[in-house]
């Protein structure tokens, strides 16, 4: 009897302790995924707000890309915010570790675009830049995606 | 011998679910974002652009909803030019330009998410 009771106590004990510690795994397997998605989302914004802030502070002849500002030659200083529309068009591919700038837009709607990859992926953001491009107020857009896994 | 056993699992059963509910409730994960960093470099951009291409009310109304939408408000010399929506999440920019003939303009843009 007494061993019978025992056994029914241990089965109870030992279901809910097995349901304790599904809730536990779950937890934190939920808590791992969400880092771990918001760690790449995080690298993929900082990334394409990179590019973006490069495009629209520097002057990069090699990528425009990466600096596609006019620079005074008076002052021989770089014109930030103020964009050479020939040097947006011959901005070249750029690609990190996981991360690859898909496209260029620029110029009000229509606009021009200088798509850079041809690869497709499905975790992409834009980051959208007010700039003047040859003295004419527009928006700038770098599109920049993960590659996928 | 046989209760003393019992006590003991319903103890480590107790303990456990405790620390279990201690990690579900305390596991308030705030995802970190870049978000305001972007609203803060575009409002930087306007002011930034309106200095060197001198823009009037009417066209700096245009730039402004141009890029943020409705979402923003837009303040210069005081005087609202935009009123967007306000809420718990705002960045808001101020800047002084100086156009050519010497007259300073403050400007205020402020946008809500």
């Amino acid at each position: 009897m007494r061993g019978a009771l025992f056994s029914f106590e241990a089965l109870i004990a030992g279901t809910l302790i097995l349901l304790i510690l599904f809730l536990f795994m779950q937890t934190i397997t939920k808590s791992y995924l969400e880092r771990k998605e918001n760690v790449e989302h995080f690298y993929l914004e900082e990334k394409t707000l990179m590019v973006a802030d490069a495009l629209v502070k520097n002057y990069n002849k090699i990528n425009p890309l990466l600096g596609a500002c006019s620079v005074d030659p008076a002052t021989k200083r770089v014109k930030s915010n103020q964009l050479s529309g020939s040097l947006l068009s011959q901005a070249q591919p750029f690609a990190l570790k996981e991360f690859f700038v898909k496209q260029l837009n620029w110029g009000m709607l229509p606009g021009q675009t200088n798509i850079l990859s041809t690869r497709d992926s499905n975790n992409c953001i834009a980051a959208k830049r007010f700039v003047l491009i040859d003295g004419i107020k527009s928006t700038v857009t770098v599109v920049g995606c993960l590659t996928d896994a | 011998m046989h209760k003393r056993g019992f006590v003991f699992i319903i103890e480590a059963m107790l303990a456990l679910a405790f620390f279990t509910l201690f990690i579900i409730t305390s596991n308030h994960y705030a995802p970190q974002t870049l978000a305001e960093l972007a609203l803060i470099q575009q409002e930087d951009d306007l002011l930034r652009v309106w200095s060197a291409a001198p823009s009037n009310s009417a066209a700096m109304q245009t730039d402004t909803t141009t890029l943020f939408g409705d979402n923003v408000t837009l303040m210069v010399d005081s005087q609202i030019l935009l009123q967007g929506k306000t809420s718990e999440h705002c960045t808001s920019t101020t800047g002084t330009i100086v156009g050519q003939d010497l007259v300073e303009q403050k400007v205020i843009i402020t946008v809500c998410t």
